[in-house]
């Protein structure tokens, strides 16, 4: 046999329906040939396919071509092990005998070649009439161990078998193959059992189907061998397309540094390898270890519903809980919870790095990859998103080690830096208290000598202002002394038992003349249940001093401030709000670091001081931005423990009272 | 009649500076710029009012107030020091008023008159 076998069928199609009259000896050798030519070209075609259900069309297309073997309509049944069914694959012929004599009428009229009447079919997705069988034979899904003692059983064991009325035949396979005859092909690889060819005829009788068993035989062999060589290929691709994703995440993530792309590129890898639509990632936090999605991936714009993320978020714990991978091919199926459903195939595995569980890989909604593939995961998908899980957790918890790292790493050199800054503070409160005095007591004649000389110029003298210029800079000089000496003597506070609107009055008084200078109006609410608290009043007005002080730079002329006192829950607040500019974040961040100043005149010390007295108080100062203020301020201070406080004093004096009495007696 | 002050300072410019701005101020003024030159003008010359730095070299304003009260108990005491801290931390008590160093005289001359127009009054 060689490469110039005749085209066209191998044998002209009669028009008839019915079966062919006996051959004499010479007619029936050349049927015989053309026979053989025609599985000939069946097998040339088959071995030249790659993809199993290109095969499994080129034989159906060969069994009801033409009439070699005779048959109108041919299916391919597939055992699917995992899910212990035999189910319907591929089908091809007219559903019905009017059909089926237009097609034999259309094929005597213009014969077509092998090749073409495949293409044909395949290009075109077959005709109208193999779509309806298609869609019937798509649907059947039969129960491998339910099969019984029929021909289909017979076929699965390896034994091509002829049927007609009296055979025992699945139901559901007899309804759709319900013609006077048919047979049952075995489909073996070389590996095993891959299914059956059912094929029955509208008008052949079981005779004439006994005389084209062999042949049908040799060509279900053939098929096997060609579909199982095309299975394992698409198997092989299908792992080292997985493999090289493997591969090519592997390095990505080593060369990572950022958690967020990382998980977007599993969540995106996972998927595509997978053939799912949509994939998701949740990773547990800390400290409570509750799930949370990291990264999601969805083909297109579907976003899962609420029901379907909850459903998958619980699918996540428990597989994160057992630690074990699961798969539910089709939740419809299988019973799933009701927002599953909607996910199509679902697999989860757990991402598990050096033995802690850290969260979840869930993917979801699988596409066929072929128009005659089930839509559902299997046990490879699963064995391979394992192992991409398993990878993908190492390089996660990695990152995230390097985050915390990074974290740490930043917290100790910041309480570093803090206690660089406070050994600095200390040693500059000493310095400040030595220089103050040799500074002090200069500046105090060079200011005060000026002012005795502006007293005794002129108005009109040019000398006049420029001895102001002494003066002013002298008290500003003095003003920053005194701010530096603040600092430095934050000595212990002198507590009493104060009225805490009445500090706040007192110190709102010292600011009347510069309120009026900046015309900037000053609403007072004073709390009237602030109890009376323990503190030190000199250093507390030195606290709402340095706020309002602080305040009063803010607003510009006309501006408003506000003075709130309240008592809250267990502390009394002081509210200082100013209606100036917002404070920018990285401003707000630093504004009680000592030293720190935004303005081109501060000493960068008020706010530092007030912080340290009000920690001294055992409260605290908070800042935030405000939409009616732009920078609202307020102090804290506890009424609990400053209770405290005073009962530890009530006992030292009453200690001391007794002290003092015993001598006297 | 005029009042008379001790001024005690170790600074001989602020000396300089008290003395003209509280003459200015209608009193009779006199310096002294450490603790013992204090306690012998007193002793040769009766004051009304003494204005103390704290700081100083040798005896220190603290020592020299306690040896100002050894000798006339009752006579007012003004500190002037550049500390502010002694306010509250050191037994300055016994002083009839405490002022934080100042190129503005202001809050000085206040209480000096503060504090002469209070004796008076009480030894009325």
């Amino acid at each position: 046999m060689s490469e110039q076998a005749p085209a066209g069928p191998a044998r002209p199609a009669t028009t008839g329906t019915q079966a062919e009259p006996r051959l004499p000896g010479s007619a029936h050798a050349e049927r015989e040939l053309s026979e053989l030519h025609l599985l000939f070209r069946v097998v040339n075609l088959m071995h030249s396919s790659m993809d199993p259900a290109h095969i499994a069309r080129i034989t159906l297309t060969a069994v009801t071509a033409g009439t070699a073997l005779g048959m109108n309509r041919a299916a391919v049944l597939l055992c699917d092990r995992e899910a212990g069914t035999l189910r319907g694959y591929m089908a091809v012929g007219p559903n019905t005998r009017e059909e089926a004599a237009e097609i034999w009428a259309r094929l005597g009229r213009d014969p077509l070649s092998l090749e073409e009447l495949v293409s044909r079919a395949l290009g075109s997705g077959g005709a109208a009439a193999d779509l309806a069988l298609f869609e019937r034979v798509g649907a059947l899904r039969l129960p491998l161990g339910a099969l019984g003692e029929g021909p289909l059983a017979r076929a699965l064991e390896g034994e091509g078998a002829i049927f007609g009325d009296e055979d025992v035949l699945p139901h559901l396979v007899r309804t759709i193959f319900d013609g006077p005859a048919g047979m049952v092909l075995p489909l073996r690889s070389v590996d095993g059992m891959l299914g059956v060819i059912v094929a029955d005829t509208f008008s052949g009788s079981r005779d004439h189907l006994q005389s084209s068993l062999p042949l049908a035989l040799d060509v279900a062999q053939q098929a096997g061998i060609a579909m199982g060589n095309a299975q394992q290929l698409s198997e092989v691709s299908v792992r080292a397309a997985e493999l090289a994703t493997l591969h090519e995440l592997g390095k990505k993530f080593l060369g990572s540094t950022d958690l967020g792309d990382d998980l977007q590129l599993l969540a995106r890898s996972a998927s595509e390898a997978s053939s799912a639509r949509s994939s998701a990632i949740f990773l547990a936090g800390e400290p409570d270890r509750k799930l949370a999605v990291e990264a999601r991936w969805n083909l297109g714009d579907a976003r899962p519903s609420p029901e379907l993320d909850a459903a998958l978020r619980n699918l996540a714990e428990d597989c994160l809980r057992r630690q074990r991978p699961v798969l539910v091919r089709d939740p419809l199926a299988e019973g799933a919870p009701a927002g599953l459903t909607e996910a199509g195939s679902v697999v989860c595995v757990p991402l598990v790095a050096y033995g802690r569980g850290i969260g979840a890989l869930v993917v979801f909604d699988r596409i066929a990859r072929t128009s005659f593939e089930i839509p559902a995961f299997d046990r490879q998908d699963l064995q391979f998103l394992c192992t991409l899980a398993d990878q993908a957790s190492i390089a996660v918890e990695n990152l995230r080690l390097l985050g915390s790292f990074r974290r740490s790493e930043r917290r100790l050199r910041e309480t570093q830096a803090l206690l660089l800054q406070n050994e600095k503070l200390a040693a500059l409160g000493e310095m400040s208290a030595k220089v103050a005095h040799e500074i002090r007591n200069p500046l105090a004649a060079i200011g005060g000598f000026a002012r005795r000389i502006s007293r005794t110029v002129a108005q009109t003298d040019p000398n006049h202002e420029y001895v102001h210029i002494i003066v002013r800079e002298a008290e500003r000089l003095e003003r920053i002394l005194s701010e530096q000496l603040q600092f430095a003597q934050l000595s212990r506070p002198r507590l009493a038992l104060e009225d805490l609107n009445q500090v706040m009055a007192q110190t709102m008084q010292l600011l009347g003349p510069s309120l009026l200078e900046r015309r900037v109006r000053l609403i007072k609410r004073m709390g009237p249940d602030i109890p009376r608290l323990l503190l030190d009043a000199d250093k507390i007005k030195q606290v709402l001093l340095n706020i309002l002080q602080n305040a009063l730079q803010n607003v510009s002329t006309g501006g408003r401030i506000k003075v709130e006192t309240r008592n809250v829950s267990g502390s009394v607040q002081i509210d200082v709000a100013n209606d100036g500019p917002r404070i920018p974040g990285d401003v707000m961040e630093r504004l009680f670091v000592p030293f720190f100043t935004a303005r081109q005149n501060g000493t960068g010390l008020g706010l530092a001081v007030a912080d340290q007295i009000v920690h001294e108080h055992g409260g605290e100062i908070r800042v935030r931005c405000d939409a009616d203020w732009g920078c609202v301020f307020t102090v804290v201070l506890p009424v609990e423990k400053n209770e405290d406080r005073r009962a530890g004093i009530r006992e030292r004096r009453s200690r001391i009272r007794a002290d003092r009495r015993r001598p006297a007696a | 009649m005029r009042e008379t002050l001790l001024v005690v300072d170790d600074d001989p410019s602020l000396n300089e500076l008290y003395r003209l701005e509280l003459e200015d101020e209608g009193y009779r003024v006199l310096t002294a710029v450490n603790g013992q030159e204090a306690l012998d003008r007193l002793r040769a010359e009766p004051a009304d009012l003494v204005v103390l730095d704290i700081r100083m070299e040798g005896m220190d304003g603290l020592e020299t107030l306690a040896e100002i009260f050894k000798v006339r108990r009752e006579l007012p005491v003004v500190i002037n020091t550049a500390y502010s801290n002694f306010k509250t931390d050191f037994g300055t008590w016994s002083a009839d008023a405490y002022v934080v160093k100042s190129s503005d005289l202001s809050e000085l001359k206040t209480r000096v008159r503060e504090v002469l127009r209070r004796r008076k009054a009480r030894a009325a």
